[in-house]
């Protein structure tokens, strides 16, 4: 029976980092973004973020990482906005440094790792990273031959078309046949 | 010929079902979930919630069904032309749909959710396994003959294997992913059965919302961001969907997080542990990964826990379940704690360690927005819809933080040397 109560900040800090590194990089740093460089910073970079993942509407999704940032945000983490016709958008709030602070040790032990997502996915917007974070998804689940994989990504995505799946896996397959430890 | 058959139900009068669906409901594993309380231990607060997966299993199974037909009758066009269906893939998927909605708790441990500390870790994820995990392993291991090679599969040519795909969000799924949000969404049949259906056998009206308006307002949108499809709610049931969270926000405020309930869940946790120890020597439940665990797992049911705690196994937590003597809960935070109250629930709990007390934290987000956001499709001029998230427009959503309380249990025998404890540093 769990005698401890589970500790948030690590997570916290993170969604901190993100939202201040990410400014004027990111086009829209909004709800799926954070998904899906949460992710690829999980399955990829093996930062331990823990997460449970499950392949939703946009791809890869945590409803625990989606509640976190409802709760993160109550307590003036960030900001979540709604911009009409553009989607949601996060952005730093009065506590984003303070939370940053508390989470430093986590940030300093994975700041090469955070640092990397933002400079290799940090500038993609939500359709990009839908895209990317499910081929990943796709292949951790079952590496398959190249001609499968776009084949099983394409019956998931039928509105990405052949040549942007295609794309998205050339620029991958770095990442998927070595990932970073 | 197709024969129909039909089931009394408290919530929709009848289920319809076909052979098909009968011989699936008729497999002993699917039996199984007539001895699985729907709301495990919640009867010790609330008398009438003996109600059990069996019945909440086939309502997901209908509603699924209406919520799919409602859609298709609306959007068949665009099904057809974006998602690339003709009308005997619609068919196809809906048959789909029923038999996934029908086979999605039927990896549940005894007494529910009540049960889930009891599974092992996930080397995959490195966190427990869910009843999730279950369902879909039972569905290859215990289900594969019954769905692949039933004679009315001939003309669908579905297989377990894609059930169990869709239950834990495989990527084996295809475009069958867009409907997934029937039965794991914001306004999935799941949480709208559970919401009639537990409030109905408890006696509350808690769970209400007008299922009416928003069956006939579901529709098809893309995302503003993505331009990925969606299953969304048009304006004209923006409030029956506001209603939907409402009651459960109030479901899970007053029934499923009530501190009484999840002391029980607490001590059940405690017996369940004792008793997994007793007869199999193990700590948790064996892991989904083959036959031999999977039937190992099924073995266990209400009825099997019952008469072992009958035998005056599970030690103290058993003991606490039998004579209605749980461990009382003496500090709570507020429901939406901020950080300093965070804090001092762990200058707490260091108070209170002499008293070996264990901790909850019921967590919940009534609206979880992002992926799963309710979209509402709206008029905005003439001919020009935008579709954007419940808590765009509606206030009352917006307004719903997600709890993360934290509560403090000690044994009725400590409580009050606990509570005076508390009372002298002036907690």
């Amino acid at each position: 029976m769990p005698d401890q109560f589970t500790e948030k900040w690590d997570q916290y800090s993170l969604m901190a980092e993100l939202a201040l590194k990410l400014e004027g990089v990111s086009p829209q740093f909004g709800k799926t973004v954070l998904q899906k460089l949460v992710y690829i910073l999980q399955a990829i970079f093996r930062v331990p973020c823990g997460y449970g993942y499950i392949l939703y509407n946009y791809g890869p999704y945590s409803e625990e990482l989606a509640d976190d940032l409802s709760f993160f945000a109550s307590m003036d983490g960030v900001r979540v906005e709604w911009g009409r016709g553009s989607g949601y958008e996060i952005k730093k709030a009065d506590k984003t440094i303070h939370f940053r602070e508390r989470g430093k040790g986590f940030l300093t032990q994975y700041a090469s790792q955070i640092g990397d997502v933002i400079e290799e996915f940090g500038g993609m917007n939500a359709r990009e990273l839908e895209l990317r974070s499910t081929i990943i998804y796709v292949y951790q689940e079952e590496p398959l031959e190249k001609k499968d994989m776009l084949c099983r990504v394409k019956e998931i995505k039928p509105h990405f078309t052949d040549s942007e799946i295609h794309n998205a896996y050339q620029e991958l397959e770095r990442w998927l046949v070595s990932p970073a430890t | 010929m197709n024969k129909k058959y039909e089931i009394r139900d408290p919530i929709y009068g009848f289920i319809e079902l076909d052979r098909w669906e009968r011989d699936i409901i008729n497999h002993p594993v699917f039996q199984r979930l007539r001895r699985i309380k729907q709301l495990a231990w919640t009867d010790m607060v609330y008398p009438g919630a003996v109600h059990t997966r069996f019945e909440h299993s086939l309502g997901v199974m209908h509603l699924a069904t209406l919520m799919y037909e409602k859609i298709v009758s609306k959007k068949r066009g665009y099904l057809e032309s974006r998602l690339g269906y003709n009308g005997s893939g619609l068919e196809n998927d809906k048959k789909f749909v029923r038999l996934a909605a029908l086979l999605h708790d039927v990896g549940h441990a005894p007494f529910s959710h009540a049960g889930e500390g009891l599974m092992g870790k996930n080397p995959g994820t490195d966190k427990p396994y869910k009843h999730e995990n279950y369902s879909a392993a039972i569905v290859e291991y215990k289900f594969k003959e019954v769905i692949d090679e039933h004679p009315y599969n001939q003309n669908y040519h579905i297989t377990a294997k894609q059930i169990s795909d869709f239950l834990v969000g495989g990527a084996g799924l295809g475009r069958r992913l867009f409907w997934r949000s029937l039965v794991a969404g914001q306004i999935d049949a799941d949480r709208a059965d559970y919401l009639l259906r537990d409030a109905y056998h408890i006696g509350t009206n808690y769970g209400s919302y007008d299922l009416k308006r928003l069956l006939v307002t579901l529709t098809i949108a893309e995302h503003p961001e993505t331009r990925a499809p969606m299953i969304a709610v048009e304006e004209g049931g923006l409030h029956a969907a506001e209603a939907l969270i409402i009651a459960r926000y109030m479901m899970f405020t007053q029934v499923y997080f009530h501190h009484t309930r999840r002391a029980y869940d607490h001590h059940f946790a405690g017996a369940m542990k004792s008793l997994l120890f007793d007869v199999a020597k193990r700590k948790t439940f064996l892991p989904p990964t083959s036959l031999e665990n999977i039937d190992d797992y099924i073995s266990w049911d209400d009825w099997k826990v019952l008469g072992l705690l009958n035998q005056g196994k599970g030690g103290q937590d058993a003991h606490a379940l039998k004579e209605r003597k749980h461990h009382r809960c003496v500090f709570n935070t507020s429901e939406v704690p901020t950080e300093a109250e965070l804090d001092r629930s762990n200058e707490v709990l260091d108070m209170l360690s002499q008293f070996e007390p264990f901790v909850d934290e019921p967590n919940k987000s009534w609206y979880s927005g992002g992926e799963s956001d309710i979209m509402i499709k709206r008029d905005i001029a003439p001919g020009q819809k935008e579709t954007v998230p419940l808590p765009f427009i509606s206030s009352v959503v917006r307004g719903l933080l997600p709890i993360r309380q934290r509560r403090i249990y000690v044994s009725l025998e400590d409580r009050e040397e606990a509570e005076l404890l508390l009372k002298r540093k002036g907690c």
